[in-house]
């Protein structure tokens, strides 16, 4: 089987960097394809978002290479998905090609309304990939009763990322080392409410001053643009041991952290599921727009001022494995299963 | 129980007050004595009123006013009817009462929820009593709280069946009428709206043999939760002119309409079980797709489907329109199995046990790392209101600020912030808003 993996952003094209990977370790072909503007300065490690063909989705539909394809992941914006189906199947009605099956689906966990707006956008291709048996629950509920077909809904578990932490950065449990570092997964889109990013940093910055034996590392889970978006005066007066940490290589020091802390970012579930103690902030209240739901039965949402020192963040408990398990974390065969769904596809359609 | 059970229904908006009347068809063989608390609020229309009151006794004070009446404690429960943010000030004001045994509490969601589901959970969670409209909410419940410390929260399942009808006129006797039940942000963009608009004016034109009435969700005088530009009149006006005879707008109330038409379509309205209950045949407005931001995902299983663009006339539509799907009616809580005397059950056994419990296990903590909104700290709870002000949401501003200051009763900055948002003037406010600001991060 030859499949292509297409997208269109950084996330999803490392993505897809990772899940070409695994499929190529089953015996398949499988390339990557993507021509992202920038490269640098995004959280990944710049070769992994150098794709196989260096084309756009649309620069793709052109391309003789598409008509090689036995299956197609389109990791594109879900609003650029029907447009990209669409012309696939009628430059191969033309050609008079059967279309190699289309999947996608977010790269990300997602659940209640922003799921439901993410597989709406999606029920042109033929199957979507989504993590956990929480989204399979939650997209059958959707669906309850529909006479319209919709595609058939695989859990894939946690594509997105390694399933390990880098070699020498797997810890068993209670063995976090000292000197101690504290990750922050500051993203671009939350906190939303005003002045709560700043607020955010004040906290850190008390933080840092009362624990000088830690590191407090802010590490950016998206593109970092100069000034930051962030904060203003990131740089000035601030204590040495709270440090804005180097671009593309969040999977790194996310691996070698003690405590990893964020909004929201869907990179803590790399920390939770590696072991890592991990705290999803509450401060800024539970938001649609702020993307926190999903964590509600996570058991790792605090209040900051819970923790007078750094030290307190080392007694929480653990992340409800429950929910971690239903969240993507209990699939460990997603690209096997994928392969799987796909031959099912291909043999149907013969 | 044997004693009367005396219930509290407090709502504010016309679409609560209409959930508390539906909530109270409770069994004829258990006595409830039922008191409505309608929250003034500018707007609510009088026959919204006058039907609260036919329920028992209506009550129509400030939440404040509530809070220090002499009967409060006399409730055996009550239902708050209120939005996310007022739900959880209710329940931590109640909580600061002096009461030995405080009256329970519950609330419930407004009709079919369509969206934001998990946040309005989130302010509603640790509530005495959560009512449902039925499996479908359920499940969405349990996904959320599966295996975490709310898992044994209690829920009664209410239903959807909204209306006690006596008499339900036949088809064949009912007037050759559809009622379009309109919704004030479904869809929401003008063009939506104006085809929308289009669509009806076009049916009407090839159905002249019927009349199709329009019932706008509020008149142009009511207000809603809902922030609209537009009231359907004026789509009308802007997008055909002069309307077809037979295609109209009728103010009349909805039971009324319903009562009396053959049909009624919507896109996405909880009116669409109304309709059933009053023997009107209920299609749903599929023209715009399946699509979240009309809510149309979830009335997309129910069997009545129809796009009325590709309908030949209304003859046809009559013709061959079926019943619901019953798989899905009874998924969605319009079933025997979902009604509100299981919220009288529940409650009695929730009195049962509760009497077996020292007052001081009434009131459990928020078990650590499942933080929701319901326990925002001060702080929060401040940054909120700023958030709130930011967008000129007042009333969310006002409920936020009060829950502070049952936190902090004596903090300067929020009892003033509170004054300047509680200004109806908009000038003063404006400036009390600007004297009063501080950073709160």
């Amino acid at each position: 089987m030859t499949i292509y993996l297409v997208s269109s952003n950084a996330n999803s094209a490392f993505a897809c960097h990772l899940l070409a990977g695994e499929i190529r370790r089953r015996g398949e072909d499988c390339f990557t394809v993507s021509r992202l503007e920038q490269q640098r300065l995004t959280p990944y490690p710049a070769e992994t978002l150098v794709a196989d063909v260096p084309l756009t989705a649309n620069e793709f539909l052109n391309s003789p290479l598409i008509h090689q394809a036995n299956a197609l992941g389109v990791f594109i914006n879900a609003a650029d998905l029907e447009k990209f189906t669409t012309i696939y199947r009628q430059i191969c009605r033309q050609l008079d090609k059967q279309p190699a099956p289309i999947f996608s689906g977010p790269t990300f966990p997602l659940v209640g309304d922003a799921l439901v707006s993410d597989l709406m956008s999606r029920q042109c291709a033929d199957l979507l990939i989504v993590h956990g048996e929480r989204q399979v629950e939650e997209a059958a509920a959707m669906t309850f009763n529909w006479s319209n077909p919709f595609p058939k809904v695989m859990t894939g578990g946690l594509w997105f990322m390694p399933e390990r932490p880098a070699i020498g950065q797997l810890s068993g449990v209670k063995t976090v080392k000292t000197p101690h570092t504290l990750v922050v997964l500051a993203q671009n889109s939350a906190p939303i409410l005003k002045g709560a990013k700043l607020d955010l940093y004040r906290h850190l910055w008390t933080w840092a001053e009362r624990s000088p034996e830690w590191k407090i590392m802010i590490q950016m889970d998206h593109r970092r643009e100069e000034p930051s978006a962030w904060t203003k005066d990131e740089r000035e007066n601030k204590p040495e041991n709270l440090i804005f940490s180097s671009q593309e290589q969040l999977l790194e020091v996310i691996g070698r952290c003690s405590v990893c802390m964020t909004v929201s970012s869907p990179w803590i579930y790399s920390a939770m599921a590696w072991g890592r103690p991990s705290v999803i902030i509450g401060d800024y209240g539970i938001r649609s727009d702020q993307g926190n739901q999903a964590f509600i039965g996570s058991g790792s949402m605090h209040n900051l001022d819970h923790f007078k020192t750094l030290d307190d963040l080392l007694k929480i408990k653990r992340t409800n494995s429950y929910w971690l398990n239903s969240m993507g974390w209990g699939i460990h065969n997603g690209p096997q299963r994928l392969l799987d769904s796909l031959n099912h596809l291909q043999h149907a359609s013969s | 129980m044997s004693r009367p059970i005396h219930l509290l229904l407090i709502g504010d908006s016309d679409s609560q007050l209409l959930a508390c009347e539906a909530l109270c068809r409770f069994p004829q063989d258990q006595e409830i004595k039922i008191t409505i608390n309608a929250i003034p609020k500018e707007g609510t229309p009088d026959n919204i009123l006058t039907r609260a009151a036919a329920l028992g006794r209506l009550w129509q004070f400030k939440i404040g006013q509530v809070f220090s009446h002499p009967e409060l404690k006399n409730f055996d429960a009550i239902g708050v009817f209120l939005t996310g943010s007022k739900i959880a000030e209710f329940r931590n004001a109640l909580n600061l009462l002096p009461y030995q045994k405080r009256p329970l509490l519950f609330c419930g969601f407004n009709g079919v929820v369509l969206e934001k589901f998990n946040e309005g959970l989130s302010w509603r969670l640790g509530y005495d009593l959560l009512c449902l409209n039925g499996p479908r909410d359920q499940e969405a419940l349990d996904r959320l709280i599966r295996k975490t410390p709310y898992e044994n929260q209690p829920i009664a399942l209410t239903g959807l069946k909204r209306n006690d009808v006596a008499t339900i006129t036949p088809q064949a006797e009912r007037p050759k009428e559809m009622v379009f039940t309109e919704q004030v942000v479904m869809p929401k963009s003008n063009s939506d709206r104006a085809r929308m608009v289009r669509i009806l004016a076009q049916l009407a034109q090839r159905s002249p043999n019927w009349n199709i009435l329009i019932k706008p969700r509020i008149a142009p005088n009511e207000t809603t939760f809902h922030a609209f530009t537009d009231h359907i009149r004026y789509t009308i006006d802007q997008t055909l002119g002069h309307a077809p005879t037979n295609l109209r707008i009728d103010y009349s109330p909805l039971p009324e309409l319903l009562q009396r038409a053959r049909i009624m379509a919507t896109v996405s309205s909880t009116a669409f079980f109304d309709a059933l209950d009053f023997g009107c045949r209920p299609v749903v407005m599929a023209d715009f797709g399946i699509n979240q931001s009309n809510g149309s995902h979830v009335f997309a299983g129910c069997g009545v489907w129809c796009r009325l663009e590709d309908i030949e006339d209304l003859d046809q539509l009559d013709q061959n329109l079926e019943a619901p799907s019953q798989t899905w009616l009874d998924w969605m809580g319009y079933s025997e199995a979902c009604r509100p005397a299981n919220l009288i059950s529940t409650l009695e056994a929730c009195l049962e046990r509760r009497q077996d419990t020292p007052a001081s296990e009434h009131q459990k903590p928020i078990p650590a790392g499942y933080l929701i909104n319901s326990s925002l700290s001060f702080t929060q709870l401040r940054r909120n209101a700023e958030a709130a002000i930011d967008e000129r949401n007042y009333e969310e501003a006002k409920s936020l600020l009060r829950l502070a200051t049952l936190l902090r009763p004596t903090h300067r900055n929020v009892a003033r912030r509170l004054r300047a948002v509680q200004c109806n003037n908009r000038p003063l406010r404006k400036l009390l808003l600007t004297v009063t600001y501080r950073d709160v991060g």
